[in-house]
Order: structure tokens, then C-alpha cells, then sequence
């Protein structure tokens, strides 16, 4: 096209050229790149644009960008799953309040109530080349199985040692992340699980590269602050906000917590107290200019032998915690009162899961823990013929974990986030069903308001923005 | 940091010599553990050492500052990870822990009987005592396997401090935001495997320094200054780029260098200086990727028996084009006869898309009078794409040296 703007892609970033030069200030998303002499915006800026080059009038050549895109997917089995799989009034509307907002935005669903039937309704409506990134290898191989009996065959995989790029690609964050550049041109939707894993700019890059005009985040439990802000502007604002509370009862199991606190024995009480005397002397030397991240904490103390010894306290008061004598007592009671009911265990560290392991032989569910085995014991634990499963963070998140009942959280990291997503795990609804959630706690230590803080995520998060 | 200041620009802080003993130990350590499970070392390297006040005695401690036959912690690091590359690992199990899991946990959740007892039953049938059936349950996780060193020995003290030093360089570079390299010789290595990973390359000579040229001998080439860094980083620093620019370390073994590695702190910006009399070249060495070497000297081999009267030169000097840009020749190709006569010959074998475009339209730019491109089928590049004044030359596999003579024989040269 003579007299046209060129847009072209170049390794996650958009190279623009034969801007008339009174329309240079115009796309205010794009610099002087003073290395090659020409005119370059980032990847997720290829929309924003091209919506500028229209409101000016000017003709686009964007070939090169087009040439690059992935055919559109064959959805053979998309009519199919509206009959047998028909979307929820509450994803319908999620859906639908997407579709309005120009195809881009947050969906906020509490887990279990289907983010992933929106996320397939976003590929059906598109019909256009879609790159799927989730946070784990498991849920790589959820998503791949959904989509495969759901939509279509031949769903590509991207991660977890596989290569695949296809009209439909799930990809782990890692490996999106390494190949960021190589995908960045490929797709026109962009589908991110988990989406409160963005906008703190760790891995902001796979959304900052990619080209995709159409976003959707699907999560639970959006970030606030700056991360929020960062995340409306490389998916698009929050379209639809549904809480635990809106859907308990009719398409989420109601269900009791119960929070038992426990004591420490005497020596458990005297260890504790003294690994926390170590860490907080040492913690009291340190200067008090300014406030540090836990992280910054553990870096400090790498550098002088007192630190070092103060963080191997801090590690053994957590471990302490973890299992405790009463806890490991009440723990056996719960498992065997609910012997016939499936039983989902969460703690604060894989060493925890493999104690419990041990102790109970129950089956851990870890990192640790290979895809084909996770598989089957989730197959099994569907089955019945196992009862309970113990996790540190594998089960968080998004794993469909079919009809569990009881949940008994016996430690964690502070985030309420994490606490929603546990207690998700038991809110799949079933005629008859109520749940239980157990919270133990360790009175007289850091457990306590721990635990105070994370129920909070569970209290409604306020209205929806649109679309109700 | 690892770095010691000089001025604004950084060295950084390599291990040396002085550290050998404290290096000695770490490995001692290390073969200590050999045919344990790999949680008891790192149980052993996270025991906190003895302190100042602790009392004297007991084992010496691994790191410490500032006594000299001990590693700061980030030395370290450096050293564990050049010795992790060397540690295998393996399950060492009577029974599948797999297997006895799933069996155990089955029974378990399905059965009447208690744990201890179900605990003596398994270990009945598999002839194993309960302690050792209960260490199997879990032997094959990372932390519970068994290792040892590859080829059954630790590596030498000295080749380690080299490994450090090398990883040590590959951390400086995956964290840049621009590398600065001067060159003397060896730039086209760099700057194909640089483009190759996506990263951008401005490139230029630096000013001849003046020099007192010996009678007889011709002046030194001035050295190419590349300043090499990724697209994005335009917009913000990002680890984007940290294994494209890892990849450029193993590269530089092959002439003399200078790098400035300039890193964003979290208010200042860091400049890393580094160079080839470093120690870390000798780990690089024979470690550089052999990218399109088996297309090229398999071209370069029949080429030369083919056609004894034409000289072919691999890796010719670059030739700058516009906007303070080079390009790199794979071959010059000169008549032995007649000198003058001479064209530029590419071989384009299988790379990106991105990559082929750019290296294309450089080739168009350059205006080369006589350039010769041969061009995979692989890739199935349009005529159109390829400078309009070039001879293409289809290959599938290899270059068929008889088709390039044709085209040089067919060329009307300047009389």
C-alpha cells in the first residue's frame, strides 16, 4: 500500500514507519529508538495503534503482522458444549460484559464457579488464534484436556517439556515467559489464568510483548493498588465481579468454618520462644531507616553469620508451627472422623506435605510430584478409593479437584488470596452438600492473627462494576 | 554487589588463587556427601557456621568475612552452582517409590487397619524392615535422591574457580541492560549469535589509535565496538534477554575483548568492566555453539577442491552500511588470478523470520555489487524479498558448489 504507515513486529515490540511526520506525537506509545533510527512501541500497544492510525485517517500496512498471526482454530465441538455444558446465567453475563468492553478485561469468579467455561466461551466467540497462560504444569494439562474435549483437537502445549504452537496454545508462565519474543506476534486473543499473578512487573513482559488486540484475565482474587492499575491497562478493566457470597448456596456448596485453637506443648512452647527471641534480636540490630520486605530480610541476613543464624531460627519456628504435637493429634482425629468423606489437607511447605505423608499415608499432591502420578491419584480420589489428599500450593489453585468436602488448613502464608482459593476448593457444589472448612491454629503465636487476616478475604469484596 | 568500585566503572569480584582452599573445602564437603541423599548436603551447607561469640572449635566454617581462606557468600553460590553442574543424581530404592505409595495410600484409605500395622504388613511382603520401607516411600523426590559426580570424580580445584568466574560473567550478562563490546577480531561470531537470539547490534570502528607502525608491517585493524542490547529494553529493563545475552559469553573466547556490562540498580546504574585477560576465558573455551558451521564447511570443503583458482575467505572484515550499521559476510570469494574480481557470498540456512527479514533488507542496503545469496528451501523466501541485484541460489540440504561457479563465471566483471 503506497502512502501507508507500516507496522511491523519485531521480538515483542512494534516497529512503525512512514509516519506522516505532523501524526509522530499523535502515537504516544511509541519512541525514537535511537539504535536503528525508527519509530517503536511495545507489543500490547499494536491495538491502541491502530485505533489512532483510524482516527487519523491513515492507511495502515500491517502485513507483517497479519502474515505472522496463526490461522484461526476449527471449534468442531464448540455448539456441542453450549448443549451439553450451557453457560451459567453469572458466566453469561460475565461473558457478555466482555464481549461489550470491546473483548478485553477481568472476569473476578470465586474458584469452582467456572472460570474456565467463560474462558472457553471467549475462544468460541473470538474464533481466532488463542494463547492460554496459566501459572503451573498441572493446570497446563487441565486446561489442554478442557479445551481437547471441549473444542477442538489438536489444543498445542508449551511448557512442561513440550513445543507445541498451534491456533490453540496453553502455555505455563515460565515458558511463555522465556519465549515471549517468539510468541509475542502469533496470537490475536490472549486468555491469563490467574491473572492477580500480573501487573507487580515479574512477569508482565508475556502481556507487555504480545501483539493480542483481545484479553481476558480470569481470577479470583484481583490484586488492588498499583498492580491493579498496571493489570486494567495490559488486560483491561474489571468487566464482571461475582464474590463467594453471591453465588453460596445455588452454585457454590454452603459450607461452616470452623477454627479451633491449639496449644503448644511445653517444649514446643520453650523451642518456639526461643528461635523467635534469635530472630527478633537480630531483627533489632538492623537499622530502622526503613521498612523492609520479608524477602529484603532474608537477603540482609545472607551477608553476616548472626543473620545467618537468625534466619535458620526463623526457619525452625516455621517448621515448629507446621506440625505441631496438638495439631498432629487433632489432625488424626479429623481424618479418621471423616474417613468416607473426601478430605482435602492444606499446610505451609512441601516438607509439611511429605511429614503429614508419612505420618498419615496420605497422598501428598506437590510440585515434587509427577504429572501421569498426580493424574491418577486425583483419578482415584475421584473414585473414592483415596479419601484424602495433603498440598502445600499445588491445589490452590484452579486444579479441579472433584467434590471434596472437608477442608482442613493447618497453615499457609498470610494472603487472604490463598485462604479464598483453599476454601474454593470445597465450594463445588452437590445436592445436599455442606462443607466443612477447619482452620487450626497455634494459639500465642504469629498464627493467630494470621489467620484473622486471611478470613477477611472470604467477606464480600463489593459490588461488581458492570453487568450484573 | 560482587564488585569492588574503581572510579564509576566496576570490576568484578573474581575468584582467585586465594580462594582455592576455601574452594578445597567446599568440594571436600561436597565428596563427603557422596552416596548420600542430596537433603543431607544441603542440610550440611545450611547449618549456620560458628560465629564470634559461639566457642572455638568445631568444624571451620565455610564462609565468613574478611579471613582470606574462607568465601564470601556470594562466592559461594558461584562456586556451589559450578559444582552442582558437575553432581548427578540418582533413586536408590529397594522397591518403586511410586508404586509403594499408591499401594500404601490405597490401602490405607480403603482398609480398617492402622497405620503401624498396615506400616509391618507392607514391609512383610516386600522383605524390607519398616524403617527401610517407610525411606523408600519417598526416595525418588529430588531431595531424597542419592548423588554423586559425574564420571565418578569432583573437578579440580582450579578448573572450578575458572566455572565460578564463567557463571559469574553469565550472571553480569543476563542481568544487563546493554552490553558494550570492543573486538579485536572475531565480531561476526558475536554478532550472528547475538541477532540470533533477537537482540539488536549497532556496530562501528573504533578510531585507529595512533600507533608507531613497525617498516614492514602493516597497521593493526582497529577494533569493531558493538553495543549490543534487546528490543524491549527501549521501554524498561527486563530479564527478557538474560539467556539471549548468557549465550554471547561463550562466544568471546575467541579473540581479544573488552566488555562493559551496564546493569540498572535500583537508583544507580552499574558498568561492569571485564575483558579476555580475565579469569573466566579458559571455561569458555571449546564451548562455543557451532551454529551454521555444517552447511558452511561442508560448502567451504568442496568449494575449494572444486575451484583451486578462486580463493574463499570465511568470516570476511564486515562492511558498514548506513546509520552506523555492519554486516557480516559469511565468504569473500576472490580470483587468485585477477584480485580485483571478487564478490560476497551468504549463506541463509534456517533461522527465524524476524531474522531473515532484517538480514535481508541489511543485504539490500549494502548495495553489494556482487553478492550471491543462497537460500534454504527450508525457508521458502519469495525471489522478492531477496536484493533485487542479487544471484539466488536454492539449496536443499547443502550448497552445491558448481552452481555458485556458474554464477561466478557468468559475472561481467570490470575490465
Amino acid at each position: 500500500m503506497a502512502g501507508a504507515m507500516k507496522i511491523a513486529h519485531d521480538q515483542g515490540t512494534l516497529l512503525l514507519d512512514d509516519v506522516p511526520a505532523e501524526h509522530l506525537s499523535a502515537f504516544t506509545e511509541a519512541r525514537i529508538d535511537p539504535r536503528v533510527h525508527r519509530l517503536r512501541a511495545p507489543g500490547h500497544a499494536y491495538g491502541a495503534v491502530l485505533e489512532r492510525a483510524r482516527a487519523l485517517d491513515l492507511l495502515v500496512d500491517d502485513d507483517a503482522i497479519a502474515n505472522a498471526r496463526l490461522a484461526s482454530p476449527e471449534l468442531v465441538g464448540a455448539s456441542a458444549l453450549d448443549t451439553s455444558q450451557p453457560l451459567r446465567p453469572y458466566q453469561e453475563r460475565a461473558i457478555s460484559a466482555w464481549d461489550i468492553a470491546d473483548r478485553r478485561g477481568l472476569v473476578v469468579l470465586p474458584t469452582g464457579a467456572g472460570k474456565t467455561r467463560v474462558g472457553l466461551s471467549a475462544i468460541t466467540r473470538s474464533k481466532a488464534s488463542t494463547l492460554i497462560v496459566v501459572p503451573t504444569r498441572a493446570l497446563l494439562e487441565q486446561w489442554h484436556q478442557v479445551l481437547t474435549r471441549g473444542l477442538s483437537t489438536g489444543i498445542a502445549r508449551f511448557g512442561d517439556g513440550a513445543h507445541e504452537l498451534g491456533p490453540i496454545t496453553v502455555s505455563t508462565y515460565a515458558s511463555a515467559m522465556r519465549n515471549a519474543s517468539a510468541m509475542a506476534s502469533r496470537f490475536e486473543l490472549l486468555v491469563v489464568d490467574e491473572a492477580h499473578h500480573f501487573g507487580d512487573a515479574s512477569m508482565d513482559e508475556i502481556l507487555e510483548t504480545s501483539t493480542a488486540t483481545r484479553r481476558l484475565g480470569l481470577t479470583a482474587t484481583p490484586p488492588d493498588g498499583h498492580a491493579a492499575a498496571r493489570l486494567s491497562e495490559l488486560i483491561g478493566p474489571i468487566v464482571s465481579d461475582v464474590a463467594v457470597k453471591d453465588l453460596a448456596g445455588e452454585w457454590l456448596a454452603p459450607f461452616d468454618q470452623l477454627l479451633v485453637r491449639l496449644p503448644l506443648m511445653p517444649r514446643e512452647r520453650a523451642a518456639y520462644v526461643e528461635a523467635q527471641a534469635t530472630f527478633k534480636a537480630w531483627v533489632a540490630t538492623l537499622s530502622v531507616d526503613r521498612d523492609r520486605s520479608f524477602a529484603e530480610l532474608a537477603r540482609e541476613a545472607q551477608s553476616s553469620p548472626e543473620g545467618r543464624v537468625a534466619m535458620a531460627a526463623f526457619r525452625r519456628s516455621r517448621s515448629l508451627l507446621a506440625l505441631t504435637a496438638a495439631k498432629e493429634r487433632l489432625l488424626g482425629r479429623l481424618l479418621d472422623r471423616h474417613r468416607d468423606t473426601r478430605t482435602l489437607v492444606f499446610v505451609g511447605s512441601n516438607e509439611a506435605a511429605y511429614r503429614i505423608a508419612r505420618r498419615f499415608f496420605v497422598m501428598p499432591i506437590t510440585c515434587d510430584i509427577g504429572k501421569d502420578e498426580r493424574a491418577r491419584a486425583l483419578q482415584r480420589f475421584r473414585e473414592g478409593s483415596l479419601r484424602a489428599l495433603v498440598s502445600a500450593r499445588v491445589l490452590n489453585e484452579g486444579i479441579d479437584v472433584p467434590d471434596a468436602e472437608i477442608a482442613i488448613v493447618l497453615g499457609g502464608a498470610l494472603s487472604t488470596r490463598e485462604h479464598v482459593q483453599r476454601v474454593g476448593r470445597v465450594l463445588r457444589p452437590s445436592p445436599g452438600k455442606r462443607a466443612i472448612v477447619y482452620e487450626l491454629v497455634t494459639e500465642g503465636t504469629r498464627e493467630g492473627w494470621v489467620s484473622q487476616e486471611r478470613r477477611r478475604g472470604l467477606e464480600a469484596r463489593g459490588e461488581a462494576l458492570v453487568a450484573r | 554487589m560482587s564488585s569492588s568500585v574503581t572510579s564509576k566503572i566496576l570490576a568484578p569480584r573474581w575468584l582467585v588463587p586465594e580462594d582455592d582452599r576455601a574452594i578445597a573445602r567446599l568440594v571436600a564437603l561436597y565428596q563427603a556427601h557422596v552416596g548420600l541423599r542430596r537433603r543431607e548436603l544441603d542440610e550440611a551447607l545450611a547449618r549456620p557456621e560458628p560465629t564470634s561469640r559461639s566457642p572455638s572449635g568445631g568444624p571451620r566454617p565455610l564462609t565468613h568475612t574478611p579471613s582470606a581462606s574462607v568465601l564470601s557468600r556470594r562466592k559461594l553460590e558461584l562456586v556451589r552452582a559450578a559444582l552442582d553442574a558437575h553432581l548427578e543424581s540418582k533413586v536408590v530404592a529397594r522397591v518403586t517409590p511410586r508404586a509403594l505409595r499408591e499401594a500404601l495410600f490405597v490401602a490405607s484409605a480403603t482398609g480398617t487397619r492402622s497405620r503401624d500395622e498396615l506400616s509391618r504388613a507392607f514391609a512383610q511382603k516386600t522383605g524390607l524392615s519398616p524403617a527401610e520401607l517407610e525411606d523408600a516411600l519417598f526416595a525418588d523426590l529430588p531431595s531424597e535422591q542419592v548423588i554423586s559426580f559425574e564420571r565418578g570424580a569432583a573437578p579440580s580445584v582450579d578448573a572450578l574457580r575458572t566455572r565460578a568466574n564463567r557463571v559469574l560473567v553469565e550472571q553480569l550478562f543476563a542481568r544487563s541492560r546493554e552490553i558494550v563490546l570492543t573486538l579485536h577480531g572475531g565480531a561476526r561470531a558475536v554478532v550472528r549469535t547475538a541477532q540470533l537470539r533477537g537482540l539488536l547490534v549497532s556496530a562501528r570502528r573504533r578510531e585507529a589509535e595512533p600507533t608507531l607502525a613497525l617498516p614492514g608491517m602493516a597497521a593493526p585493524e582497529p577494533p569493531i565496538v558493538l553495543t549490543i542490547s534487546g528490543p524491549f529494553a527501549l521501554f524498561r529493563h527486563t530479564r527478557l534477554y538474560a539467556s539471549a545475552t548468557r549465550a554471547l559469553v561463550p562466544v568471546l573466547s575467541r579473540a581479544r575483548f573488552e566488555a562493559l556490562v551496564r546493569i540498572p540498580g535500583p537508583s544507580t546504574e552499574w558498568t561492569f568492566r571485564l575483558g579476555s585477560d580475565d579469569p573466566f576465558v579458559a571455561a569458555c573455551r571449546g564451548t562455543e555453539p557451532g551454529f551454521d558451521s555444517a552447511i558452511e564447511e561442508a560448502f567451504a570443503r568442496r568449494f575449494t577442491k572444486l575451484a583451486p583458482q578462486w580463493e574463499l575467505v570465511r568470516e570476511p572484515e564486515p562492511i558498514p552500511i548506513a546509520k552506523g550499521r555492519m554486516i557480516f559476510p559469511d565468504f569473500l570469494i576472490v580470483d587468485r588470478r585477477t584480485p580485483s574480481r571478487r564478490a560476497w557470498l551468504e549463506i541463509v540456512g534456517y533461522w527465524s523470520p524476524e531474522y531473515l527479514a532484517n538480514k535481508l533488507a541489511s543485504l539490500d542496503e549494502a548495495k553489494l555489487d556482487r553478492l550471491i545469496v543462497c537460500v534454504s528451501e527450508r525457508l521458502a523466501v519469495r525471489d522478492a524479498a531477496i536484493p533485487s541485484d542479487a544471484r539466488i541460489v536454492r539449496f536443499k540440504g547443502r550448497v552445491d558448489p558448481r552452481v555458485v561457479l556458474a554464477h561466478l563465471e557468468s559475472m561481467r566483471w570490470p575490465s
